[in-house]
């Protein structure tokens, strides 16, 4: 089945966002994604477009990232001091944040772009049983946090 | 676990994308429906293919008709030596964008090359399968069945594997003689085979005609998606 463009646009949009976090290039890439999709024949990709399509999103957002200059982290929390941290409660975009950057993909597919689990599972590359264990243990990750308990 | 989703959505929010509209202005291509785009795709396959198979099929219908004094059987044999020319016909069209350089006129166009190549295959073979349809109705008074079914598209289909196969080995100057010799290939084992073994179109023998076709049917899919591959992957820049 053909792909939303409309709607598939702002979902690759935030997409890239996320691993760029610049509002200029993240949409520099997403249409640059939209081009090499429509370019290479997606009628060839059958039911695996969508991970197609993010798949190109994802690998034009990894060479940007290495090609960029490293750069501060401006939306990862600066943690003076540590034992302070693990008593105070987080709230869930820190406790997003806090997670590591496959973590917080795993969560931007499913629960931000609403993707289905083989969809998602598809784009990361994994199987659908591998996927609900990372949910779980993403999951059970965020709990932790946001109830102010150590970090695994 | 319902308000930790809305959470968890909300943690990635996005400025909105602001060139979004004039991209779509663009790239976005008004949608056609599958009958609409197969019917557009009819129209540009080449008179002379038509012409060619309103030919053969005149032709079948002619020899069917000489042939059916001698048996029905008889007559299915000799119309199933034409068949191998019907597929021919069909990768004719199907190498027509490689030998006027079309393919990339094609791929700028809204739909992918593969596509189109596909829509075109769907639709001459499947006038060509009603034509046969009707071809063993009219030779048979509809009693033709599976064997005559067997008999004619055995041959059809070994042609189109074999011509497809031929493409990756020739030079694209004689692509489309070498698929003519395969026709007359498979036509003259047809006939010589009919002539010296009659033996192969008995009632015993429909259990090889069966699995011959089978694989035969398998081999050309796998045929026919390598050359779509290959077509859909030789003008990618990227």
């Amino acid at each position: 089945m053909a792909i939303d463009m409309e709607e598939e646009y702002e979902k690759i949009y935030r997409y890239c966002y996320f691993h760029v976090k610049d509002a200029y290039l993240a949409e520099d890439l997403t249409q640059e994604t939209f081009l090499r999709y429509l370019n290479r024949n997606p009628g060839l990709f059958g039911g695996k477009r969508l991970a197609y399509l993010y798949t190109i999103a994802r690998n034009l957002c990894t060479d940007t990232y290495r090609e960029r200059q490293p750069e501060e982290l401006k939306e990862e929390p600066v943690l003076e001091n540590v034992m302070e941290h693990l008593e105070v409660r987080m709230d869930m975009k820190q406790a997003v944040n806090a997670l590591k950057r496959e973590e917080q993909e795993l969560l931007l597919l499913r629960y931000h772009l609403e993707l289905s689990v083989r969809e998602a599972a598809d784009i990361l590359g994994i199987s659908r049983f591998a996927f609900y264990r990372r949910e779980r243990e993403v999951l059970k990750q965020l709990k932790i946090r946001l109830e102010g308990g150590k970090e695994i | 676990m319902k308000s930790w989703k809305k959470e968890i959505k909300e943690a990635f929010w996005a400025p909105p994308p602001e060139r979004k509209e004039a991209f779509l202005l663009e790239h976005l291509h008004d949608e056609t429906s599958l009958w609409e785009f197969l019917l557009s795709q009819s129209g540009c396959l080449s008179k002379s293919t038509w012409l060619s198979l309103a030919a053969l099929f005149g032709l079948s219908l002619l020899l069917g008709g000489f042939a059916a004094d001698c048996g029905k059987r008889n007559a299915v044999w000799m119309v199933s030596a034409l068949l191998p020319f019907w597929s021919c016909l069909v990768t004719k069209e199907l190498l027509r964008s490689r030998r006027f350089g079309m393919e990339e006129l094609e791929r700028s166009a809204p739909h992918s090359l593969v596509e189109v190549l596909l829509a075109r295959l769907c639709f001459l073979g499947g006038a060509e399968l009603l034509g046969l349809g009707v071809l063993s109705i009219l030779l048979g008074g509809g009693s033709v069945g599976v064997e005559g079914s067997l008999y004619l598209l055995t041959p059809y289909f070994l042609t189109a594997f074999l011509t497809l196969h031929f493409l990756k080995r020739c030079d694209r100057e004689n692509e489309l003689w070498y698929c003519l010799l395969a026709g007359i290939l498979v036509s003259a084992l047809v006939i010589l085979g009919g002539n010296q073994f009659p033996g192969i179109y008995l009632e015993s023998e429909l259990g090889y005609w069966g699995i011959a076709l089978l694989l035969l049917l398998w081999g050309t899919g796998r045929e026919v998606w390598k050359f779509l591959r290959q077509e859909g992957t030789l003008w990618s820049f990227n």
